[in-house]
């Protein structure tokens, strides 16, 4: 065996840090005590960096937020920030913007989701497998490289999908790429880069799906619509529940798309469309690091109660799990 | 449950042909639904055009000069002499900027998925391998951290690197970028599904050492988690944008997604015949986007298998 030659015995001369030789009493509790705190120097390093790049910013942006007056001025209040962030006429327009961006996003995405599970599940093969890389791989376009090729599919001067805006009565960009269109813009783009990765997952979970129940609906006469959706929905509808949690969380979190057509020279998009696009104008054009943090803080408890409700109380993701 | 994947393996499950499509099921099935077939088959199309034709145009796109692009058909071919002209004007642009850009993100993802790699599989293992106080504190945590979205954290990130006056330097894009709960979580998955306790706890009571034991049982087993661990890691610092443009101020210090979206200014809306940097024109862009988005497409389509097992596991599917 390859452990032999890391015998600690034939290292060390002592007994191993197991204690399970035979040896003196203070030689075994070193070693217990070793043993003991084996797991905690494996995790340390991960520990480190959670408390300084997880918690610690959060903490700190809680301090700022409540005690920097940084541009407000003397004698604000604890929570001038807060206030001075929310009553800030951008704010309520920000959250419409996001709002109306979620709700033409999410149905969409769950619908598209799982109706394309559901037609790959349906007959499993080459040509199956062949679409799904085909959805996934737009992941792999982000940020710059999404908006860059949307700007272009929606340009109908160039656009393959010249014939949609002929039919829509588009014919010029700046038709197109209005203020009103751009929470469904943001949300074409968002549909395109992430809807791959959960068909992926909903068509994985689809093929979990016990054969011998579809066999016996298939027996009992089932045809394959009521099969999806009397006895695949059913199974897999925790997954709708899981997606609409996790990309609201994601949603109210916008910022590259609308920045990027901003710095596109969109000039119609306001520099804060999205409240995270807020809070970093307010610590970037204002220096009121106060506000930003107030408005980072408001955000992050939004997605921090979803992540803790999606762990506490699904079963999702096995924190539990005890072996 | 019949359908069991292994992590090493092939895709385990038996072929499921669709229970009616044997026999008489079969001929049945298909008089039923021949409507249905069609819808599908239009469905699945509608969506491949939906996310295909993008890919396609973006790559057909550098074989035209800026004039063709508007007036020659969207998915018609140019020359690759016109790749060779955009290739050449997007590298020289602003005295060579884009190689700068190139070389950031290489050196931003190298350093940051080496950090992410070492942390995440020594806590998996740590997480997977033992009980001790404290485990279900972390796991939790760990899983709270890897549901938030990334962005949350930008921001009051930005607010410590500026207390700490590490802006506009490669530590405050690296260091935070190093941590990956995803990637902790998935090792933690994979070593608690991979590795057999017994394993462990036989060599212990032979006398091995732990670190023996890591270095010897667990890290040979772990190299398919490695190569997953780092390239979705890999794929979130590539791609990393918000990050990125909140740290750093220099250009010369920008990454290739930040770069690229001070080229797109004024390109779309102003006059597309007008370029904003000497010799950055629409063909020049697609070819941008192009060169941003092909490391990720190339290293999934090799690996697109494992990489569909480990989201599955991600999500405890499989």
């Amino acid at each position: 065996m390859v452990l032999d030659q890391d015998d600690p015995e034939l290292k060390s001369g002592g007994p191993g840090p197991q204690g399970t030789m035979s040896g003196p009493g203070a030689q075994t509790s070193i070693a217990r005590r070793r043993q003991w705190l084996t797991p905690y120097a494996y995790l340390s390093p991960f520990l480190v960096f959670l408390a300084v790049f997880g918690i610690f910013p959060i903490l700190y942006s809680v301090y700022l937020s409540l005690t920097s007056t940084a541009g407000n001025g003397a004698g604000a209040g604890l929570l001038s920030n807060y206030t001075t962030g929310d009553r800030d006429f951008r704010f309520l327009s920000s959250s419409e913007n996001i709002g109306e961006y979620v709700l033409i996003w999410l149905p969409t995405l769950i619908v598209l989701v799982f109706v394309a599970a559901l037609l790959l599940d349906q007959r499993p093969g080459r040509f199956a497998t062949a679409m799904r890389v085909l959805f996934y791989v737009p992941g792999a376009l982000a940020g710059s490289a999404s908006v860059l090729v949307w700007l272009f599919m929606l340009d109908p001067s160039v656009s393959p999908f010249k014939i949609v805006f002929q039919i829509l009565g588009l014919s010029n960009v700046n038709q197109v790429i209005t203020p009103p269109h751009i929470a469904t813009i943001v949300a074409i783009i968002a549909i395109f880069t992430g809807s791959g990765a959960w068909i992926v997952i909903v068509y994985g979970a689809l093929s979990g799906i016990p054969r011998e129940m579809l066999e016996a609906a298939a027996l009992d006469g089932c045809g394959q619509v009521r099969l999806a959706w009397n006895i695949k929905l059913p199974q897999i509808r925790r997954y709708a529940v899981l997606i609409v949690v996790l990309s609201f969380a994601t949603g109210t979190q916008v910022f590259v798309e609308p920045t990027i057509l901003y710095s596109a020279g969109a000039g119609f998009v306001s520099p804060t469309w999205s409240i995270n696009e807020l809070s970093y104008f307010y610590a970037f054009t204002y220096g009121r690091f106060g506000v930003s943090a107030a408005l980072s803080v408001e955000l992050f408890l939004v997605s921090l109660l979803i992540a803790v409700v999606v762990v506490l109380k699904t079963g999702f993701l096995s924190a539990g799990q005890s072996r | 449950m019949s359908t069991k994947r292994g992590w090493h393996g092939v895709d385990k499950r038996p072929a499921r042909q669709g229970p009616n499509l044997t026999g008489l099921g079969l001929a049945n099935a298909r008089l039923r639904s021949g409507g249905f077939w069609l819808a599908r088959v239009a469905m699945l199309w509608a969506l491949a055009l939906f996310f295909g034709l993008p890919l396609l145009w973006l790559v057909l796109a550098p074989s035209k000069t800026n004039g063709q692009l508007g007036t020659t058909a969207p998915l018609s071919f140019g020359s690759f002499g016109n790749y060779e002209t955009a290739f050449h004007n997007l590298f020289n642009a602003q005295g060579g900027i884009f190689v700068t850009w190139l070389e950031n993100s290489f050196i931003y993802v190298a350093a940051s998925v080496a950090i992410a790699l070492v942390l995440s599989i020594c806590a998996g293992y740590a997480l997977a391998m033992f009980q001790f106080p404290g485990r279900r504190a972390v796991l939790i945590a760990t899983l709270i951290a890897m549901i938030t979205p990334s962005a949350a954290l930008v921001l009051p990130v930005f607010l410590e690197m500026s207390l700490f006056h590490l802006l506009n330097t490669a530590f405050a894009v690296i260091l935070p970028s190093g941590f990956f709960p995803f990637g902790a979580y998935l090792s933690y998955v994979y070593f608690s599904t991979s590795l057999p306790r017994e394993i462990v706890e036989g060599a212990r009571v032979d006398g091995a050492r732990e670190f023996a034991i890591f270095r010897s049982i667990a890290l040979p087993l772990a190299k398919p988690l490695l190569g997953l661990v780092g390239f979705f890691a890999f794929v979130g610092q590539w791609n990393n944008f918000f990050l990125v443009s909140v740290m750093i101020s220099s250009p010369g210090r920008y990454n290739l997604q930040v770069g690229m979206s001070t080229l797109l200014s004024g390109a779309f809306f102003a006059n597309p015949s007008v370029p904003i940097a000497a010799g950055i024109l629409r063909p020049e862009l697609a070819l941008g986007g192009m060169l941003l988005a092909a490391p990720v497409v190339v290293v999934f389509l090799f690996v697109q298998r494992y990489l569909i097992r480990g989201l599955l596991a991600g999500y405890g599917i499989g």
